[in-house]
């Protein structure tokens, strides 16, 4: 019931000493609004604690940076608390952590915190599948989720930070589902996106666009984890171009503790018109929503009296507008072929963060 | 079959994992090297993955069936490994390095029972130089083996190669790379029968990365010297790639090769045995591969890690060569189903380890040192009660472990968190300390130790 789940979501844009990112407060205030979305997380409101950047006039002196990590862990200690006096069996946990991130050990990923500097990152970050792994072990959750959109750069120097609470080893541990932007030792990538062109991290684009209708649904209308998964990874890899020299492509890795576990993922259907009157969205803060594109627009244009046409491997597809010298489609996502009268052909993928589609033809 | 499906065929290399994926980005089926299925009309992308390299193309499904479809990489599917094979390159340099490799192996005095590490070192001519600081040590610190003295090079000079062949008794060896305060250190197991070939090569610089070649070593086993057209060859690497990323794909299914072919390759076993315990499923497959492993390489601390909490407690001594492995060890330290025997190199190991590399790699500097750890709940207590005052007076010398424990104790004992932990306190001790940290309990008596000695150093110091 999701009425007994809890989130926890931290966006990280100002770096005083590390430098400044663009996407992370934006995508954590998206996520948080899927997550109170009705027919998304369906999390109360209450339940879902956010930590973001403040809105700086100027930067902050390091020390003076938030968030920081004592900050959520207080909070992390509060629930745990409350939990325990509550004597009552939560579902899902979500961890959400976007920021400038690094990674010790292949299984781990930690988020730094604002007030992080060089050669002052030891205590000054939240390793995340350590939290993860320890809330899933106090068994007060049957699931628990982390995404994270952080790089996992490693810092060979930096000593983990343990989680401030105990192993609480007792009953069966949750299950656990773990969404990393990249892979170990790996950037990820963000980039401008959507009518204001706001920076949005690519893994959470593609995480939120899977979870609003990108991702293949089941007849209840939910997400698996598998189709978010194979979703979020062909996403991610359609949209992280131009890549410079050396720089291997981000692939985001996702790993759930239990291969046999049917994560589901959204409000089944009509469970979201039972709470829409409950649960009211707190508005996204001017962000623009991850959502999958309507459609994506491929043109083209002809010269000397040379047609084209398009096929999905099942039918014809006619242009939306063909004006003189110009064919353009709208293109739900997907796969096509497009041929060209002299013979030429170019295969065209529609997907992905970027709604124009370039071909070379 | 459903009239309007349409059979398709893979046809890819041994080692080529091949992913189909659907319009909507969902991956209907994959595989590993030939294999076959069916799919309805439409396009899809297929993605074939070898070692680091990813090629994706497209191919139809017609809506009318002219016959199998057979889907194929359009490109050679290259990638760098530290093993010199033809398909590397074919160069006259490389044909020289293969041979080389190959000629070099075999020259070993070895009995039927004895055993050889062979360490074979190439580049390519644009690469930087080969930084031959590369030698072996048996456990007790007797050089065994120095490239930079006894290695057989193409060119004194400017060599792209050197290769070191060392007949030794089966056993457990330190291979370290670099000088003074900059020395790596690894092991590499010599076993009874076997030539240990450990294939290396320099590191590009990457972002963020810190090359080292032992990073990217390639090591196999043998009987007969290194044989570069052996098939098996390539699957090894895909093992090792696989064990690198976490791949269980391919592991499965070079398992089921394993089971079901003459079994001639410890390193691929071992390489797909771990990668495939990572995933965390405790397939019937790898029982019997275990089985297989443990009568090829009897004693090997990597095939003893893969046992660990299904049997009578592991004794440790040695560490293993996989990182998976230490992790395993790790774990099992703090339920005792791993015991590291006190004053051995497994226990002397550090917590910060090179990352970036499916082999246990260390700093020879961070060693901890040998250590009478004594009664650590009484240093544990002892600590505790200088905190009050030791955040003031924190000793300068500590090392990074200590530091992060320090730093760690003084947190619990802040007033912010007490009174929230008060009713879910556990006692603090060296299993609660190695949990939280990810660490060895070992490890952690050592750091313990050593904090107290220091705080007691530190208290000495300002009371005089």
């Amino acid at each position: 019931m999701a009425h007994e789940d809890h989130a926890f979501v931290v966006g990280i844009n100002t770096y005083p000493d590390l430098g400044s990112l663009g996407g992370p407060a934006n995508d954590a205030l998206d996520f948080r609004e899927w997550l109170l979305a009705p027919d998304g997380g369906n999390v109360p409101r209450d339940n879902v604690h956010l930590f973001v950047s403040p809105a700086y006039a100027q930067v902050p002196p390091v020390l003076d940076a938030d968030p920081r990590a004592e900050q959520i862990e207080k909070k992390f200690l509060e629930l745990l608390s409350q939990l325990q006096q509550s004597g009552v069996k939560a579902r899902r946990l979500y961890l959400y952590l976007a920021g400038h991130g690094f990674s010790k050990e292949v299984d781990e990923a930690a988020l730094l915190m604002a007030n992080a500097a060089k050669g002052m990152s030891t205590i000054l970050h939240i390793p995340g599948r350590a939290y993860a792994n320890r809330w899933a072990k106090t068994a007060f959750f049957d699931e628990v989720v982390l995404f994270m959109d952080c790089c996992r750069e490693d810092f060979k120097m930096t000593q983990p930070r343990p989680p401030v609470f105990d192993d609480i080893s007792g009953n069966a541990a949750a299950e656990t589902f773990f969404g990393f932007a990249a892979k170990w030792s790996r950037a990820s990538r963000e980039g401008p996106w959507g009518p204001s062109q706001q920076m949005r991290g690519i893994f959470t684009l593609g995480l939120l666009a899977g979870l609003r209708g990108g991702a293949t649904r089941d007849a209840n209308g939910q997400v698996s984890h598998i189709s978010l998964a194979d979703f979020v990874y062909n996403y991610v890899a359609k949209s992280a171009v131009n890549l410079t020299p050396n720089e291997k492509a981000q692939e985001p890795q996702f790993t759930p503790s239990n291969l046999m576990h049917a994560w589901k993922f959204n409000a089944p259907n009509g469970e979201a018109a039972e709470n829409a009157a409950v649960i009211a969205p707190a508005g996204a803060g001017g962000v623009d929503l991850a959502v999958p594109p309507a459609f994506y627009v491929l043109t083209v244009h002809t010269n000397n009296g040379t047609t084209y046409q398009l096929t999905d491997g099942k039918a014809q597809i006619p242009p939306n507008v063909q004006a003189a010298g110009t064919y353009t489609w709208h293109l739900p996502q997907g796969y096509y072929k497009l041929l060209r009268s002299d013979g030429a052909m170019a295969w065209v993928e529609a997907g992905g963060m970027k709604e124009t589609l370039d071909v070379p033809l | 079959m459903s009239l309007s499906e349409t059979q398709f065929s893979v046809d890819a290399g041994a080692d080529v994992e091949t992913f189909i994926v659907s319009p909507s980005y969902a991956v209907l089926q994959r595989g590993v090297g030939k294999f076959s299925g069916k799919l309805t009309p439409g396009i899809y992308k297929v993605k074939f993955r070898r070692g680091t390299v990813t090629h994706e193309q497209f191919f139809e499904i017609p809506a009318v069936a002219t016959g199998i479809v057979v889907l194929k990489p359009s490109v050679p599917l290259m990638y760098e490994s530290a093993v010199p094979t033809l398909e590397s390159g074919a160069t006259d340099t490389s044909r020289k390095q293969v041979a080389a490799a190959r000629d070099l192996s075999r020259r070993t005095q070895r009995s039927a029972s004895g055993s050889n590490i062979y360490l074979f070192f190439h580049r390519n001519p644009d690469a930087p130089p080969l930084d031959l600081r590369l030698r072996l040590y048996t456990l007790d610190e007797q050089l065994v083996g120095d490239m930079q003295k006894n290695a057989e090079c193409d060119d004194a000079a400017n060599p792209t190669f050197a290769a070191l062949s060392t007949d030794v008794p089966p056993g457990a060896y330190r291979l370290r790379c670099g000088d003074g305060d900059d020395v790596l250190e690894q092991i590499v197991i010599a076993c009874s029968g076997w030539q240990t070939q450990v294939f290396l090569t320099p590191q590009a610089e990457e972002e963020g990365d810190d090359p080292t070649p032992l990073a990217a070593a390639s090591i196999l086993m043998g009987r007969d010297g290194f044989d570069p057209a052996n098939p098996l060859l390539q699957l090894a690497e895909a093992a090792r790639v696989a064990l690198r990323y976490e791949r269980t794909t391919m592991s499965r299914e070079l398992l089921t090769r394993l089971v079901n072919e003459k079994f001639e390759s410890p390193m691929l076993g071992i390489y797909a045995a771990h990668a495939l315990a990572a995933s965390g499923t405790r397939d019937p497959l790898l029982e019997q591969v275990l089985d297989t492993l443990e009568s090829q390489v009897p004693g090997h601390p990597d095939v003893a890690a893969l046992r660990i909490g299904t049997g009578p407690q592991v004794e440790i001594d040695v560490p293993p060569m996989l990182r998976s492995s230490w992790r395993a060890i790790t774990a099992g330290s703090l339920d005792d189903s791993v015991h590291i025997q006190e004053g051995s190199l497994a226990s002397r190991l550090p917590a910060s380890l090179w990352p970036g590399t499916p082999w246990l790699l260390w700093s020879q500097r961070d060693l901890l040192p040998l250590l009478d750890t004594g009664d650590v709940g009484a240093s544990l207590s002892e600590i505790s009660a200088a905190l009050g005052t030791a955040a003031d007076a924190m000793p300068s010398d500590l090392t990074n472990s200590e530091e992060a424990l320090f730093s760690y104790l003084v947190r619990r004992s802040s007033s912010d968190f007490t009174s929230s932990l008060e009713s879910l306190e556990r006692p603090l001790d060296d299993r609660a300390i190695a949990r939280a940290f990810g660490t060895t309990v070992a490890q952690v008596k050592n750091t313990v130790s050593g904090l107290a000695g220091k705080l007691r150093m530190t208290k000495v110091s300002s009371s005089e």
